[in-house]
């Protein structure tokens, strides 16, 4: 062993292997590739449809804010209006006596100052919608107005010039008017 | 075997003829290949397994052969890069270096014929005993007797180091045998 050569030795594969095992290994390529090619085709046509649906719900969502958007802006502009005004008719009956004629003039001045923005917005509005639409929405939007300001109004008006007449005049007033039943007994 | 490359090359380049040019290729090189994996890995289940797995790469990625190599070259730097891979997992399983060494040795006395030489089988153990780098310019330059210019295209080595890395695994094997050979 002493003069040993590797370059001398016969080159040999001595593992052992199974028979023909060379065609099973061709068989399993071919079908892993042939099954990675479906899988392929399948992920793309997923990705496909999915791709669609991402747009389809995009839109309807889109369109859906967009909505959501117009109809809550116009609510709050709605809201906003009657309830201010609301509380500013309260607040000027809670006020001292000497002090209520020029609240309520003011009142006046503001609420005729509402009236013509809501007249603004209303025809603002009433250019950005359909006729039957609009229509639809004054005859639930009227009667609401007309309980809550109009006769508010009027009361307070009629108060206003109560207030500003001297017992005196009251007096000479009622005696030309007939006698109202009604009227005495509510006094 | 050039002409044959070519029309390998041309068939695979077609998608409509790859599978055909596989087949051709698998005809070709599926035995050099094997047995470049085998002696590296040992065990016969796993060099099939890499086998294939070279085979299904070479399909998916023939893009990117650029041919400025031969068509076995980039075949061999696959099958190697494969299976360097699975040696570094099973040396992962194993606690050291002498542990992982020790375990091929084991590997290679279960895995040869009943009637293999002595000094056949000293000579697979004393290629396991090597290096990875040493151990593979052996066997291919060996067994597969490849021209030093194709090794450094394959293992990425110049032609200086691939020679003095096959003289110290030479001279490491002969010592391995000289002092475990028994008759």
């Amino acid at each position: 062993m002493k003069n040993f050569d590797i370059e001398k030795l016969e080159r040999k594969n001595i593992y052992k292997t199974p028979e023909n095992f060379f065609g099973e290994v061709q068989e399993n390529v071919l079908n892993e590739i042939s099954s990675n090619r479906k899988t392929e085709r399948k992920s793309a046509k997923i990705l496909y449809l999915s791709r669609n649906y991402a747009v389809a719900a995009s839109l309807v969502l889109l369109f859906g804010a967009a909505a959501f958007w117009q109809i809550n802006n116009q609510n709050f502009i709605n809201t906003n209006t009657s309830d201010s005004l609301k509380t500013a008719v309260i607040i000027t009956e809670n006020l001292p006596e000497k002090q209520k004629p020029q609240a309520y003039q003011t009142l006046k001045n503001d609420i005729e100052e509402a009236k013509t923005e809501t007249t603004e917005n209303t025809v603002k509005y009433a250019e950005s919608k359909p006729q039957k639409t609009l229509e639809k929405e004054i005859e639930t939007v009227t009667p609401k107005t007309k309980k809550e300001i109009i006769p508010s109004t009027t009361e307070a008006q009629f108060e206003q010039i109560m207030k500003e007449l001297p017992n005196t005049e009251i007096a000479d007033i009622g005696k030309g008017a007939e006698q109202d039943v009604y009227l005495d007994l509510y006094y | 075997m050039k002409s044959k490359e070519s029309e390998i090359i041309e068939l695979m380049q077609n998608e409509r003829t790859r599978e055909k040019g596989l087949r051709l290729l698998m005809d070709a090189y599926q035995s050099r290949l094997y047995w470049h994996i085998r002696r590296m890995i040992v065990d016969h289940d796993l060099a099939q397994d890499i086998l294939q797995e070279t085979f299904i790469k070479v399909y998916q990625n023939f893009h990117q052969f650029k041919q400025n190599s031969l068509l076995y070259t980039w075949l061999y730097r696959i099958a190697t890069n494969e299976s360097l891979q699975q040696l570094n997992k099973m040396k992962k399983m194993q606690k050291t270096d002498e542990d992982a060494e020790y375990y091929l040795q084991n590997l290679v006395a279960d895995n040869v014929e009943n009637d293999a030489d002595e000094i056949q089988i000293l000579l697979q153990k004393a290629i396991q005993s090597l290096p990875e780098k040493q151990k593979l310019v052996f066997t291919m330059r060996y067994y597969d007797e490849l021209p030093y210019e194709e090794l450094s295209k394959i293992l990425e080595m110049s032609v200086g180091t691939l020679k003095t890395n096959y003289h110290y695994a030479r001279q490491k094997i002969e010592d391995y045998i000289k002092e475990n050979y028994e008759a």
